[in-house]
């Protein structure tokens, strides 16, 4: 296993160089690009070009740039925003366990609700409580977050005048826990559960919820689970010792998939509710042409990912005793 | 005084209807700062106890509590480096410029809007049409921190910003008209290379020539943008990227007010970074904000939801407008280098309904100049004074089609349009619906418009910057404080200060006449020569301008001694609308 683990993180070496350089040289073909951004709206003379390249340290080959650009990063240095001179790291520090928090939290929250609703609709397949939890998954599928956060938002305010705490009011959850929970969780009170991370949380839930139900079903009517229930085992211990296991190994593989989702929806989302996450960031930078900013979160969502499928390709281990690496 | 509403009171009056939950999710997008305190007009303001010269009407000042507001974005700190209104509107919280713009409490009388007054420079001598020495106030001094330590402001501070300014800065054409800075202890003499007669305008300009002091600036390579200090009534404190801006009172801040009161009144001023426009909404109504930018279409929601907010419109100088393929100017590319064509789209634009269709609060028709600028600067198209070309604003399809007909395009064509499908949709909450509209009216002239939306840098950079566009395009014009900005830029060559030429519109007889208005030294006779052209471009149409709607604002009525409750939008913040607020705990 160590060695499946070590050829893996060797492996992601150069998917993570691949997305670094397609993000690079992307950014710098994209038409409006960061010089225009700066030079607003007054025309580009080659002159006023040169000097705003001179400035922010353009004025160079790409390839030039990215390999400094590449040198520092390896150093663990990012650099500084071209948009406002801020210290990329610092950035970092106080956003990427923001949006890692809120992401984390949206996952267990989907769990949450998911696994328990999709397990129930399938034992009990073609029962209210199915049609039911069907019907829900369905509902959370198709609303898209960023309508049902603006609505929360809205109608919160329109009918009893709550707001969401403000951006200086979150602290993180080593600093405050009980205001960091509040603010991704209850931010219109202890017992209204309508935050950033309840929405992402809700609705991603429908799609791991439906796929439990599915693979639950489909494992029901193994021989080994008919032999389970004719040994008269009890229903919790066929479920949970016999069905679940055998059930989530799909399940687990949608769950590694979902971060891209949380990483994107947390861009809408962060905005949203105001949460000064990496997602926002990454929304401002992209429309600004932050071409460090952008770069920094692209490269670190990219080792996100794939770390969450390694971790996921561990997890089939797990659950799965015939699944060896070596 | 009106009874509070209770809860209930305010869930029957504030149901939404399906329509306007549509338009609360339409506007969920970044949004422009609500940093509105100038320029505003009341329309409920004395009912508010506002309009009062001193806070509570009874000649006390109060001081103290701290400003909240809102900005979407905030791209840097250094005002000569900047391009963009957002950094130069926030640099007057801790710079200082020669002059600043006249503002008073309540209502500023229109012949007053964008004129100047003194804010460094205690006088201004004129000894000929090409010199202006500017005397440096004794009192006036930087903030009492390092390097500066409230050492007092120089001459030498000036031309020192003044070389920087034209050094780095991409507004620097605006002050191209200098020969020499030159200072002499607290005096500072600015040679032109030719009379220029809003040159007082230019200076006061909040997007030009902010007052910085070497020391600070070269401190370090990023000092200027790390932080702010300036001679500005406020000194900055914080600023978190996407969470908050904010200042703190300058205590040693060297203007008082007409009795001796140190100024500013405020503790501090505190800008939430917010991009959502439901969330700014939202936080307003729950108080935690004093002063929001209200998009039109929800201007009945926030009047119904926030009874006791003082809502404030105004008509701001940003121009809505067709601009035409360069090639129209410079190859004579049909159809739109024929004046007729372009006369004729003008005349299709039906105005009032579009006014209609943003808000009941109407607005005004700009012609080049906006009507936003008020009528001491400002031909009204609906006047008299505009004469003949008056009635190319008037919407009159059969004479549009007449037009047509003359210039050979009776049974229509074909045409792109272009617009930005990013950033002005959410800042200037209008434009989408005019952008919308537009194509269904020059439908009924069988104008059959291809729509091409484009993202904000693509058509900043392509369209808007370099005009790489075919057909039409519909645009807003950026914010400057005098009427010359618009007229040299938006008509003389690229090469030669018409940086927002988009157009390629290449007219000497023009250009000429604008070069002659602008060495003209008496403000009455230039005013008559602005006028002269707006009756001259009205008629040739070589852009055609669409609106200028009322835009609001809503303040808490705890914010007293609001500036230009009705005038101009685009001063600077800090000094013309913040120094003299005042906010009641």
């Amino acid at each position: 296993m160590r060695t499946y683990i070590l050829k893996r993180l060797l492996l992601a070496v150069p998917t993570l160089i691949g997305v670094s350089i397609i993000v690079f040289f992307m950014l710098r073909i994209l038409p409006g690009d960061i010089v225009q951004q700066v030079a607003g709206e007054n025309q580009v003379t080659p002159e006023l070009r040169a000097q705003i390249e001179r400035q922010l340290g353009l004025d160079r080959p790409a390839w030039q740039e990215y390999f400094e650009w590449l040198g520092n990063v390896v150093t663990l240095d990012f650099g500084t925003s071209l948009r406002d001179s801020s210290s990329i790291n610092e950035r970092l520090k106080n956003t990427l366990p923001t949006t890692l928090e809120m992401s984390l939290l949206a996952l267990v929250i989907s769990l949450i609700i998911a696994l328990p609703v999709g397990i129930v609709s399938a034992i009990r397949q073609d029962s209210v409580a199915d049609y039911a939890g069907r019907s829900v998954a369905i509902g959370f599928l198709a609303i898209p977050s960023f309508w049902l956060g603006t609505m929360i938002i809205v109608y919160s305010s329109e009918w009893f005048g709550w707001a969401t705490p403000l951006p200086t009011e979150y602290k993180q959850i080593w600093e405050d826990p009980v205001a960091n929970l509040k603010y991704l969780i209850f931010p219109f009170g202890y017992f209204i559960p309508l935050g950033p991370a309840v929405l992402l949380g809700v609705s991603l839930s429908g799609t791991v919820m439906r796929l439990t139900r599915t693979q639950m079903l489909e494992v029901l009517r193994q021989d080994y689970v008919r032999t389970a229930w004719a040994k008269g085992l009890r229903e919790r211990r066929v479920i949970t010792a016999h069905a679940l296991k055998n059930a989530l190994i799909p399940v687990v593989t949608v769950i590694g998939l979902q971060l891209p989702i949380l990483v994107g929806g947390s861009v809408i989302v962060e905005s949203i509710y105001t949460v000064p996450g990496m997602g926002q960031w990454l929304f401002t930078a992209i429309l600004q042409r932050d071409y460090t900013a952008v770069q920094a979160i692209a490269l670190l969502a990219a080792i996100a990912v794939v770390t969450a499928n390694l971790i996921v390709d561990v997890a089939y281990a797990y659950l799965d005793p015939r699944i060896r690496y070596g | 005084m009106p009874k509070p509403a209770s809860y209930w009171d305010k869930f029957t009056q504030s149901r939404i209807s399906r329509r306007r939950a549509l338009q609360m999710a339409a506007v969920g997008g970044a949004s422009a700062g609500a940093i509105w305190i100038v320029g505003c007009g009341g329309d409920d303001d004395d009912e508010n106890g506002q309009a009062t010269p001193s806070g509570n009407g009874n000649g006390e000042v109060i001081t103290g509590g701290t400003f909240r507001g809102s900005v979407s974005l905030v791209l840097g700190k250094d005002p000569h480096k900047a391009s963009t209104f957002l950094t130069h509107a926030l640099a007057s919280q801790a710079y200082s410029r020669l002059l600043r713009f006249k503002t008073t409490t309540g209502e500023l009388r229109q012949d007053e809007w964008y004129t100047t007054e003194n804010e460094l420079a205690s006088q201004v001598e004129t000894p000929d049409d090409t010199t202006y020495i500017f005397t440096i106030r004794p009192e006036a001094k930087f903030q009492n921190l390092p390097p500066v330590n409230g050492r007092e402001v120089t001459g030498e501070d000036v031309v020192y910003s003044f070389n920087r300014y034209s050094e780095i800065s991409p507004n620097k054409a605006n002050l191209s008209m200098v020969d020499s800075v030159t200072a002499d202890g607290k005096t500072v003499t600015f040679k032109l290379k030719e009379p220029f007669g809003l040159f007082r305008n230019r200076i006061a300009s909040f997007q030009d020539l902010w007052i910085m002091p070497r020391e600070f600036v070269e401190q370090s390579e990023t000092a200027s943008e790390d932080s702010m200090l300036g001679s500005g009534p406020f000194i900055f404190e914080r600023f978190e990227p996407n969470v908050v801006m904010s200042w703190r009172k300058n205590p040693d801040y060297w203007e008082t007010d007409d009795q001796g009161n140190q100024l500013p009144y405020l503790d501090g001023v505190q800008l939430d970074i917010i991009t959502d426009q439901n969330q700014v909404l939202s936080q307003f109504a729950a108080g935690a904000l004093d002063s929001i930018f209200v998009p039109p279409q929800l201007l009945n929601n926030v009047r119904s939801q926030n009874p006791n907010a003082i809502i404030d419109g105004a008509m701001r100088n940003v121009l809505s407008f067709l601009y035409f393929e360069p090639a129209s100017y410079t190859a004579g590319k049909p159809p739109f280098n024929d004046e007729r064509v372009r006369q004729g789209m003008s005349m299709i634009i039906n105005r009032d309904a579009l006014l209609s269709r943003i808000s009941d609060e109407g607005g005004g028709w700009p012609n080049l100049i906006n009507a936003g600028f008020g009528e001491s600067w400002w031909l009204n198209p609906k006047g008299d004074d505009i004469g003949d070309a008056g009635k190319y604003y008037q919407y009159n399809l059969d004479e549009a089609r007449a037009l047509f007909e003359a210039a050979g395009v009776g049974d229509g064509f074909n045409t792109p349009m272009h617009y930005s499908s990013t950033v002005y949709t959410t800042i200037v909450p209008y434009y989408d619906i005019v952008r919308q509209s537009l194509p269904a009216l020059l439908e009924e002239a069988n104008i059959s418009v291809e729509q091409r939306g484009e993202e904000y840098g693509v058509y900043i950079s392509k369209t808007f910057g370099r005009g790489e566009f075919e057909g039409f395009t519909f645009g807003l014009e950026s914010v400057f404080s005098d009427i010359a900005a618009y007229w040299t830029n938006m008509f003389y060559p690229r090469d030669a200060g018409g940086g927002r030429n988009h157009s390629s519109v290449s007219d000497a007889t023009l250009n000429d006449r604008i070069a002659a208005m602008l060495r003209i030294q008496d403000l009455e006779e230039l005013r008559e020569a602005n006028f002269d052209l707006q009756r001259y471009v009205s008629e040739k149409m070589y852009y055609v301008p669409v609106v200028t709607p009322v835009e609001f604002s809503a303040r808490q009525p705890r914010l007293k001694n609001v500036q230009n409750t009705t005038g101009p939008t685009t001063y600077a913040t800090g000094t013309e609308g913040y120094l003299r607020l005042m906010k009641e705990a």
